[in-house]
């Protein structure tokens, strides 16, 4: 069987039957009429095939949905994306199982006596309208890096622009903001200049503390394959624990926790003491930068000799007695970095970002880059993962945040403020220049008392599942049971941890029930259409935005009115007819989401962050921002930011060019930041660490994967993993049942030894997917005090036996 | 010094071995029968003490040695006697037989055209062992291994998923019962088979060429499998069975 015949008889046969697809490709009913038959083909066994971009993980794969009979019946991996070429994982390729739980949530509920008891849309929404109405600066929003880039651009207008109100948070402050302070620190803009086009060109790929091989599937197949093929990467994994990534490294750097940031420091050391550090680029492009404070987001000016003096006492000796890394590996780093032949990628996910130095490690590894000047070719690149399919686009980018405007402008700074009201068409002054609660601190004041100090009396939820996933859940969660005077609303797809505590349910449309746009890790922005109706009531989280919105309007609200006192949510069509669109028999009259993304869109100019409009994105598997327009009306993306040959907006001549550079010299900078003990270590009363994280199977809180039979089949329960040395003078065995003890609670789980990975001695590792078995009772509430993101990778735990006869806590 | 150093090593390199070993043969009996097994760490509970294992061969005896309990373990070409006759067509498969087969299959994917989860026991950490069986036509005793359909990744755990999953070790009774299995009501997309232009006709594939262009792996001879060639003595599939455009994921034009 040749691959070349095969490939040719395909295309010719393709050639020949374009027209056939086009003609099968009709719109099912339905399906609004704007639905474009284009991104559409129809197979002879009457399955309709369209686009979308994967439910899960950051990557950002692009799937194929095959719809039958209104239901979807099959998936397949595009070969036509850039992102995964044809290939997926096993979330992805049974991702369409998530449509179809049983236990689909599919009318609005209100509890009433401790019961969930159905009532209309019409009454849920008044309900919580009448809550904001009362007092608007007690309400908080949370949401998600899953919301759609339109959802969080309609609950980010309808907060700053209209509530006049910053209490709006992402749960992605618990996954990402650590590398955004680092972005905005180091180059003064956020977001990762390289993309996924570095993993092709690296000669050396670090790992630190990621385990892409479970977390980033396809991006380690992307690498690993390469080997294959007969190409040469080597993989350098710096972790705490084993992994499957472990499995493929060429080099295993095992780590005490926290001390990464010493590994790195230890590497700047080797580069000034073997003057391999890369003056030209240094002198060019950087500026040293340190912080006395520890909290200062920009910091203050450093020198050359200050920092070779901070970094001083970093030698390979004292990085290993620190870390347990051999002096040998910090100067086989070292050597690595000094290093000009070879191309050195870094890439890192919650290892590096749920830190209570986050910011810290996040901007050292940057400098270690710019230092060695491994900074500006392809496959040159520090990299940030996202876990979220939109961590990046609707968090990050919109910024849904309680520091944010869209498009990395900031509610703190005059201007900016200043320029999103003119284009929200707001009056000056409607932006409050007060950051709000980030986001452990909303959930504290939603959780405590209102005579105590506890400002928030009610917290709106849209697709995410705090319940489960905030760290320290007695404190930050549960706290709210029994608080008579607090209302918690929650729009989901299935029961969960949150529901549980929830006043009000909203039954909430999924992925291809609605139309979608998300945008990833490498600043990809990817645009669905919806492709099946959703069960029951179940309605867009963007409609119930803006219906709340409308409703706060009828009741008078004076923010839901902008200067020219029209409802800050007015749609038009194509005719130029007013559609209300709060109302949801007219909700699809009109694509939404083409209009918030193109009033969204302007945001994103000011930085340099163009995003493709809407109708580009239609046509492509997404497109990298900036999206710049050309001469002839076309769209060009753009592969590698700040780099000359790649960004349009770098200086002719200027090689690289940082050009929203912190101090305003086109350069960016490279700080110093020293080690310090995490703020829980292990003692004698708590002798061990614990890490929590996530596996392959499944998704974050469990949600929707634990409804999947095959994914469910292969990873049925949380389980405690340990090292088998720690297990043996524990007396513990393999299925086991040990007792896990923090300051904050107890929780009994399995014990599985040798299994999914091992642990370094002295640390124990949990995922955090099951809701039977929340290992957030027990996890750290301490955060970077910077970025404001938890450590949910290190807080000191005791562990020990159950006896049998002892019952469940 | 020289002796007692090679002397360690064989005696590192059997224990390494004897460990391999044992988990491959404990890798490969029933589901359930591994289920009953309570895995302990190694210094606890040696090897040598789980009635079950199987006691590891010296190097020396290896060749000649009958391995259980795949005795029948073979791939080679030589011993791999055809179970069909090369040179003639072989029967269809009767209907019976063929709904049977249909259902195993069905109870292997979520859909037509998904990634088959695994029904036996695996490695959690790595892909490295399965090719050992799936990466050429295998049989062990009367079981045929599927072979791979698709072209090398070095990940099948990205993709596959182990039904069983982890066995016993992560059972938890009290929570599982507390919160049973969630139902789902997915139906995924059922095999159709091929059009053809008239009777005798080669039938079109029925199915796109993505992840399955080793035609072999599913319709070769000697498989269990409902839809094996009826005329293995032909090797270029491609010759006479057309690909079908219209099922191919192509990207749409613009």
């Amino acid at each position: 069987m040749q691959r070349r015949d095969f490939l040719r008889a395909t295309a010719l046969a393709a050639a020949t039957t374009v027209i056939a697809r086009r003609l099968g490709a009709t719109i099912p009913e339905g399906l609004p009429a704007y639905v474009a038959a284009t991104t559409a083909d129809v197979t002879p066994d009457g399955v309709r095939w369209d686009k979308a971009p994967c439910r899960f993980c950051g990557t950002g794969c692009h799937v194929r949905v095959g719809v039958k009979d209104g239901r979807v019946v099959a998936i397949q991996g595009d070969p036509a994306a850039e992102v995964n070429k044809g290939l997926l994982c096993m979330k992805g390729y049974h991702v369409g199982g998530i449509l179809y739980g049983k236990d689909r949530l599919t009318t609005p509920q209100l509890r009433r006596n401790g019961k969930l008891e159905a009532i209309t849309w019409e009454e849920a929404i008044d309900i919580l309208a009448r809550r904001v109405m009362k007092d608007p600066a007690g309400f908080g929003f949370y949401g998600s890096g899953q919301w759609t880039i339109p959802e969080g651009y309609a609950a980010q207008k309808f907060m700053k622009a209209g509530l006049g109100s910053n209490q709006i948070e992402p749960n992605a402050r618990l996954c990402m903001s650590s590398a955004v302070t680092g972005y905005v620190s180091v180059y003064g803009v956020d977001e990762p200049a390289g993309c996924y086009d570095d993993l092709d060109a690296a000669d050396v790929v670090i790992l630190w503390g990621n385990n892409p091989a479970e977390m980033h599937p396809v991006l380690w197949s992307r690498i690993v394959d390469r080997r294959t093929r007969g190409e040469k990467v080597v993989i350098i994994d710096m972790g705490t624990r084993r992994t499957r990534s472990t499995a493929l490294a060429d080099h295993y750097l095992e780590f005490r926790p926290q001390t990464d940031l010493a590994i790195a420091n230890g590497i700047a050391h080797l580069l000034l003491a073997n003057d391999t550090w890369d003056h030209d680029f240094v002198g060019k492009h950087c500026n040293f930068r340190h912080d006395p404070t520890g909290k200062s987001l920009l910091g203050e000016a450093f020198d050359l000799d200050g920092y070779r003096a901070a970094l001083a006492s970093y030698t390979p000796e004292y990085v290993a007695k620190l870390s347990g890394v051999p002096a040998e590996k910090i100067r086989l780093l070292g050597e690595l970095f000094g290093r000009r032949d070879l191309r050195i990628t870094s890439l890192w996910c919650m290892g590096m970002n749920q830190h209570t130095r986050g910011t810290a490690i996040n901007r050292l590894v940057h400098g270690v880059h710019l230092l060695s000047g491994h900074w500006g070719r392809p496959g040159d690149a520090p990299t940030s993962l996202t876990g979220q399919p939109s961590a990046c686009g609707t968090a990050r980018e919109v910024g849904t945040l309680c520091n944010a405007l869209p498009g990395g402008l900031l509610v703190t700074n005059a201007e900016h403020r200043a320029e999103c009201e003119e284009l929200w068409n707001v009056p000056p002054g409607r932006i409050n220049p007060e950051p709000g609660h980030h986001t452990v601190l909303l959930w504290e004041k939603f959780c405590t008392p209102t005579d105590k100090g506890g400002d928030i009396h009610t917290i709106f939820v849209q697709v995410t599942n705090p319940g489960q996933t905030l760290p320290d859940l007695n404190r930050t969660f549960r706290g709210k049971a029994g608080l008579a005077d607090k209302f918690l609303v929650v729009s989901d797809v299935y029961p969960t941890a949150t529901t549980e505590l929830a006043d009000l349910v909203l039954p909430a449309a999924l992925w291809v029930e609605k139309n979608g746009v998300f945008g990833n890790s490498e600043r990809r922005t990817q645009q669905w259409f919806k492709q099946v109706e959703p069960p029951g009531q179940a309605r867009p989280d963007a409609w119930m935005t803006i219906a709340l919105a409308h409703r706060l309007y009828e009741l008078g609200h004076p923010g839901m009115r902008d200067q020219d006192d029209r409802f800050i949510f007015t749609f038009h069509d194509d005719a130029g007819r007013e559609v209300p669109a709060w109302d949801f028999d007219h909700y699809y009259d009109i694509n939404t989401d083409r209009a918030l993304f193109d009033e969204y869109r302007r945001f994103t100019f000011h930085k340099h962050k163009h995003v493709a409009p809407y109708d580009e994105l239609v046509k492509a598997h997404g497109l990298r921002w900036p999206v710049v327009e050309q001469a002839d009306g076309t769209f060009n993306e753009t592969r590698f930011r700040f780099m000359e040959f790649s960004d349009p907006f770098v200086k002719k001549g200027a090689g690289i060019q940082f050009y929203h550079s912190v101090t305003k010299d086109d350069r960016a900078l490279i700080w110093f930041c020293p080690y310090e003990p995490a703020t829980e270590e292990p003692d004698n009363d708590y002798p061990f660490w614990l890490c929590t994280g996530r596996v392959i199977e499944h998704w974050h809180s469990g949600t929707m994967t634990m409804r999947v039979p095959q994914l469910r089949g292969s990873m049925p329960n949380a389980y405690v993993e340990m090292n088998p040395a720690d297990a043996r003078k524990l007396g513990l065995a393999n299925g086991d049942m040990a007792v896990l003890e923090t300051r904050r609670g107890r929780l009994d789980l399995p014990v599985w030894i040798d299994g999914r990975a091992t642990p370094q001695r002295g640390l124990v590792f949990v995922p955090f997917f099951d809701e039977r078995q929340l290992i957030n009772t027990i996890t750290l509430g301490d955060f970077c005090p910077i970025s404001k993101e938890p450590d949910y990778k290190k807080c000191a735990v005791r562990i020990r036996r159950r006896p049998a006869e002892e019952l469940r806590a | 010094m020289k002796a007692s150093v090679s002397k360690f090593a064989v005696v590192v390199a059997l224990a390494t071995f004897t460990t391999a070993l044992s988990g491959y043969f404990m890798g490969l009996v029933q589901a359930d029968r591994a289920a009953e097994q309570r895995l302990r760490p190694a210094e606890e509970s040696p090897v040598a003490d789980v009635s079950t294992a199987i006691t590891a061969p010296r190097y020396a005896d290896l060749a000649n040695r009958e391995h259980q309990p795949n005795h029948g373990w073979s791939n080679s070409l030589t011993s791999l006697s055809p179970a069909v006759d090369f040179t003639a067509d072989t029967p269809p498969l009767a209907r019976g037989a063929i709904e049977a087969l249909l259902i195993k299959r069905a109870s292997r994917r979520a859909y037509n055209g998904a990634p088959p989860t695994v029904p036996h026991p695996i490695d959690q950490r790595g892909s490295q062992s399965c090719l050992a069986c799936h990466g050429q036509p295998t049989r062990i005793g009367d079981v045929d291994v599927p072979r791979m359909s698709h072209a090398l990744y070095s990940q099948c755990i990205q993709c596959h998923a182990p039904k069983n999953g982890p066995g016993s070790a992560l059972a938890s009774p009290p929570a599982e019962a507390a919160h049973p299995v969630l139902a789902n009501s997915f139906s995924g997309l059922q095999p159709t088979g091929g059009t053809r232009a008239y009777l005798g006709a080669p039938p079109v594939m029925p199915h796109t060429t993505a992840m399955r262009q080793n035609c072999l792996a599913c319709h070769g001879p000697g498989g269990s499998s409902v839809i094996k060639t009826t005329h293995p003595q032909r090797q270029n599939c491609l010759q006479c069975h057309a690909t079908d455009a219209l099922r191919e994921t192509l990207p749409p034009t613009p």
